[in-house]
Order: structure tokens, then C-alpha cells, then sequence
């Protein structure tokens, strides 16, 4: 609760710091503030009330995804000062703009109140919709931020009209109260799944998933990386979160009218979202759909909705998050600001980039799902949490779907290891970038060998 | 025809009624009303004032910013009339959270002035 009020307070000084141009004191500020914020949000952790009026309800499962998001935030933000450590105009609004999609987050994951999950689903998406444009003259970037704005727009229309039709027949934005409503009738009108369903295409909109998933590899593709590796992670754990704490709240007893259009995205969203991975030759376009596949399990627990569910999307969430942001690092630290990165630019990376390359092989395997990373410990628990519910037809296709995984997480590897025609120089890098690589390999490792630190936080 | 279904019929009828009205009224105005046309009325009304060109000029993108921070400002306005009219109701809590709102918009104001946004040159 205090983490919020200090997060906006975080943004404004930032912004305020960029505009009186003192630019050696943007990201120190920036990180102690996150540090701070991450220490305030775990001392809420004993703090199991609900605030502002009902509107926010600041549980254990809330405070968990808060902090995991803080984590994901500051490693991004280490990241980003390496991107621009050649020009610094605009750094602190990108950096200010990060902090209140963060805040957008926070309130995804502690709504009580359909109007606060629709609020932080707004400042989270607005926020990227310029993030997503901040190369300016750069034409793929405004593609991408247009099209995610108008993609945007269209999902926040979807949900705002479910809100709406529930609103209509429980007479309630509460939670708490739509739960009860749905125990206490015994048949439910029309309307109300009709919402129910108009509330999760907006998700799948927002997260990703088949079939609304055109937008994710133009906009991934197009935005400046650091903002792509941003969407991977944060947006989408954020997603995530919502998602299931809303349907687990509300509409766990009435699966009969979800479940089935559930199955079938999910089930989609892995076999396309791989699939389609193997065929490209573009490492942002490549982790794009990755990145999509993920949304796939990550919609695995939703679908099981059992008492593990919560634990394993956090695992998984925190896993992949890890692995993503490793791996997009690594591939910032290839390029230099252009759209197009073949994969075979990680040709010959090996010889003399040890960390580089060491980064690449933990994220890509941990990515793929090879023990003992924390990527298969990820899958492991959503898998076990299928298996509760007995969904074993998910979990075959999910298995077929991470084995085609493991083809193309390859690639990047074997071109990495690949010498003929010389090998890349060495790659100049800073502290913050280096720490971000030792932090991912680190992470990757440790989660996947102590799995049970992370496993049971939610609660 | 099941319970859902006939909820709705009230809906069917107010459309078909309402589709029906658009409709009737166009083809009515059509037959009985007079039609004289000449060059002047078939022009396009602007404020009484003679068009001139097209619609679609570039202009300076100042204009746009300016519009788009009246836009901001005046939406804040806004939101001071409700609270006025329960000013006594609300109380100190009330003043408290006015106040951080102003507070919030004052530092998007300097924010915008520290930025240049109102430099017109």
C-alpha cells in the first residue's frame, strides 16, 4: 500500500530530475528508489487488508507478483542505462514512464474493485503505448506504438464492456460481492457470461494469446528492445496476475462457461506460438513468439484452477521473467539500436565473450525448459497443477509444444558456438550490464536448484 | 421460444422501432419538403463564413500541442464543480484531496514549463 503512494512519488522526481537536467543523479535515484520500494512492499507482507475504501485488497499473492515485478523493473532499468549510455536526452521520461506502468502493475495484481483492475490496465498500457514509440524517428517504432495503441484500445473496449454487462447484473464492481452473486444464483442470465466471455478476450488481448495475438510480433519487433524485453515481462506477468486473480475470485464456480473457449487458447497459443518460433530468422521477432508460447503456459494454471495454481504461474512467471530479460540483454548488448537482428548475428559470440555467452546458454536453456534451470522447474509445477485437475491432454500438448521449443532455442547456440568466418570482437561493456547477465545466470540457477524459495509465497 | 431469449424481445422491438423512425423521417423530409438547389446552397456550411481550400492543410504542430495541454487543464476543471457543490459534506478529508490533486497538476504544469511546452518560438 505504502509502495504505491511511493512509486508516484518516485516517477514525478524522476521526471523532474530529467527536466532540471541533472543527468548523473537519474539513475541512482532510480535504483535506490526501487530498492526502497521493493524492502516497503515486503514489509506489507503481514498487511492483509484491504485499503483505499475496498478498493485494493493487499494479500500475499499481491505483495509476491509486486515484488516480483519490482525485481524485473530494476534489472531493465540496469539494462537501459547500458542501451543509452550514449545519449541521454530522454532517459528519465523512459525512465519515469517505467516506474508508472510499474504502478499500473501494482494495481492489476491487488484489485478488489473491477474499476481498479480497469485503472491499472490503463496507466500500465498508456505508459507503454509511448514506451513503445520513444525511438521517435524511428518508423518501425511508431508502428509499433500506433498498433499497439489501436490493439489496446480495441482490448480495453472488450473488457470495459464486460465490466459493464457484469456491473449490469450484480449490481456490484466488488469482488467479493460478484462471488457471491455467482454462489448465490442458481441460474445465471445470459448477460452475465456473455461478460464474463467479453472479459477474457480483453486479457487474451492484453497477454497475448491466440488468436489475438497479431499485434505481439510487429510491436515486439518494432519497439526499442529494452521496451520489448519490458512487454515480455513485467506486462505480461502483470497480465497474467489480473487474469487469474479475477477468474480465480469470481468466476471459479461457474467454469462451464469458460472453460472450453479457455482450453482452446491455450492449447493455440502453445502449439502456434511455437510453431511459428522455429520459422524465423530474427532473434526480437524469434523471442517475440516465444514470448507468445509462454503466454500459453502461462494459462495453464488458470485453466486448472486448483489450489497450486497460484504458486506455479508465480514460479513460472518469476522463471521466465528471469530468462527473458537475460536473454534480451544479451541481445542489446549485439546490436546497436537497429530493427533487424538476423540470428545469425550471434555468430562467433563464444570465443571472447565468456559472460555473453554464459548468459545466452542459461537463458535460452532455462527458456526452453532443461533441468536445472529454473525454466523446467517453471514447467514442472504447471504441469503438476494440470495434472491435479486432470487435464492431460493440455499437458501432452504442452510437452509436444516445449520439445519444438528446444529446436529453436538452439539456434542463437549453435550459431554462438559457431566460429567459421571469424569470431565476433569483444563486446564493450559496462558494470550495470554485467551485473544484470550475473544476476540472470545467478537467478536462473539458484531458482532452479531451490525451486521451494520462490514456490510458496502466494500462498 | 425460452425464458433467456424473450428478455431480449423488448430490445428487438425498440430497435426495429428506432431504425424504423431514422428511416421514416428521411423518406418523408425527402417527398414533401421542397428541394431547390443552386450553387450557394449546395456549399458546405462553415460558421456563415465563405470555405475556402481544402480541410486538410499541414499546420504547425505547436497548435496541436497547445490544444492537447488545454484539453488536460480543462478536464481538471471539471472535476472541481462536483466537489463544490458538496464542499460542506466532504470536509477536511475532502479540501485534503483537492488539494493533492491541485498539487499533482501543479507539478505536470511546471513539469510542462521546465520542458518548454509553452515556448511558442
Amino acid at each position: 500500500m505504502t509502495t504505491l503512494i511511493f512509486l508516484s512519488l518516485l516517477g514525478f522526481l524522476v521526471l523532474f530530475i530529467g527536466a532540471f537536467d541533472y543527468k548523473k543523479l537519474i539513475l541512482p535515484t532510480v535504483i535506490i528508489g526501487l530498492i526502497v520500494a521493493f524492502f516497503l512492499n515486503a514489509m506489507d507482507w503481514e498487511l492483509t487488508a484491504t485499503s483505499f475504501y475496498g478498493m485494493i485488497d493487499y494479500n500475499h499473492y499481491a505483495v509476491s507478483f509486486t515484488g516480483l515485478m519490482i525485481v524485473s523493473v530494476l534489472l531493465l532499468m540496469l539494462v537501459a542505462s547500458y542501451h543509452f549510455r550514449n545519449e541521454g536526452s530522454h532517459i528519465a521520461d523512459i525512465y519515469a514512464l517505467m516506474i508508472f506502468t510499474l504502478i499500473g502493475g501494482l494495481l492489476m495484481t491487488s484489485f478488489s474493485n473491477l474499476v481498479m483492475l480497469f485503472i491499472g490496465i490503463e496507466i500500465l498500457s498508456i505508459a507503454l503505448y509511448i514506451l513503445a514509440g520513444s525511438r521517435r524517428l524511428n518508423i518501425a517504432s511508431n508502428e509499433a506504438s500506433l498498433k499497439y495503441f489501436l490493439m489496446g484500445a480495441f482490448a480495453s473496449g472488450f473488457l470495459l464492456f464486460g465490466i459493464t454487462l457484469i456491473f449490469g447484473v450484480t449490481n456490484s464492481f466488488n469482488l467479493a460481492e460478484i462471488s457471491d452473486f455467482v454462489a448465490d444464483t442458481e441460474e445465471l442470465p445470459t448477460l452475465f457470461s456473455t461478460g464474463v466471455m467479453l472479459i477474457l478476450i480483453g486479457f487474451a488481448f492484453k497477454i497475448g494469446a491466440v488468436p489475438f495475438h497479431f499485434w505481439t510480433p510487429d510491436v515486439y519487433q518494432g519497439a526499442p528492445t529494452f521496451i520489448t524485453a519490458f512487454m515480455a515481462t513485467v506486462v505480461k506477468t502483470a497480465g497474467i496476475a489480473a487474469f487469474y486473480r479475477l477468474f480465480d475470485s469470481c468466476f471459479s464456480g461457474i467454469d462451464g462457461t469458460w472453460f472450453k473457449i479457455l482450453w482452446i487458447i491455450c492449447v493455440a497459443t502453445i502449439l502456434l506460438g511455437n510453431i511459428t518460433a522455429v520459422m524465423q530468422n530474427e532473434s526480437k521477432r524469434m523471442l517475440a513468439w516465444s514470448s507468445v508460447s509462454h503466454a500459453g503456459y502461462l494459462l495453464i494454471p488458470i485453466l486448472a484452477l486448483n489450489e497450486l495454481s497460484s504458486s506455479a504461474i508465480f514460479y513460472y512467471s518469476a522463471a521466465y521473467s528471469i530468462a527473458s530479460i537475460t536473454a534480451f540483454a544479451v541481445l542489446i548488448g549485439l546490436s546497436k539500436f537497429q530493427n533487424d537482428l538476423p540470428l545469425d548475428q550471434y555468430k562467433g559470440l563464444a570465443k571472447n565473450n565468456p559472460i555473453m555467452t554464459t548468459a545466452l546458454v542459461v537463458s535460452m536453456f532455462s527458456l526452453a525448459g532443461i533441468p536445472p534451470l529454473a525454466g523446467f522447474f517453471g514447467k514442472y509445477f504447471v504441469f503438476l497443477t494440470a495434472m491435479q485437475s486432470g487435464l492431460i491432454y493440455v499437458v501432452v500438448i504442452a510437452i509436444i509444444g516445449s520439445l519444438i521449443g528446444i529446436y529453436y532455442y538452439f539456434k542463437p547456440l549453435i550459431y554462438a558456438f559457431n566460429n567459421e568466418g571469424g569470431s565476433l570482437e569483444k563486446i564493450e561493456t559496462n558494470f550495470a550490464f554485467n551485473f544484470v547477465l550475473m544476476a540472470g545466470i545467478v537467478l536462473s540457477l539458484l531458482l532452479g536448484i531451490f525451486p521451494d524459495i520462490l514456490r510458496n509465497l502466494p500462498g | 421460444m425460452n425464458g433467456s431469449t424473450s428478455e431480449y424481445l423488448p430490445m428487438l422491438i425498440q430497435s426495429v422501432f428506432a431504425l424504423g423512425f431514422v428511416a421514416m423521417v428521411l423518406i418523408i423530409t425527402h417527398l414533401i419538403g421542397p428541394s431547390r438547389k443552386s450553387a450557394k446552397k449546395l456549399e458546405n456550411f462553415e460558421c456563415g463564413v465563405e470555405a475556402k481550400g481544402n480541410a486538410r492543410l499541414p499546420f504547425s504542430v505547436k497548435y496541436f500541442l497547445t490544444a492537447i495541454l488545454f484539453v488536460l487543464f480543462d478536464v481538471e476543471v471539471i472535476f472541481f464543480y462536483p466537489w463544490a457543490t458538496n464542499f460542506k459534506e466532504f470536509g477536511m478529508d475532502g479540501l485534503l484531496s483537492m488539494a493533492l490533486f491541485v498539487a499533482l497538476f501543479l507539478l505536470g504544469f511546471l513539469y510542462l514549463r521546465k520542458k518548454q511546452a509553452f515556448k511558442w518560438e
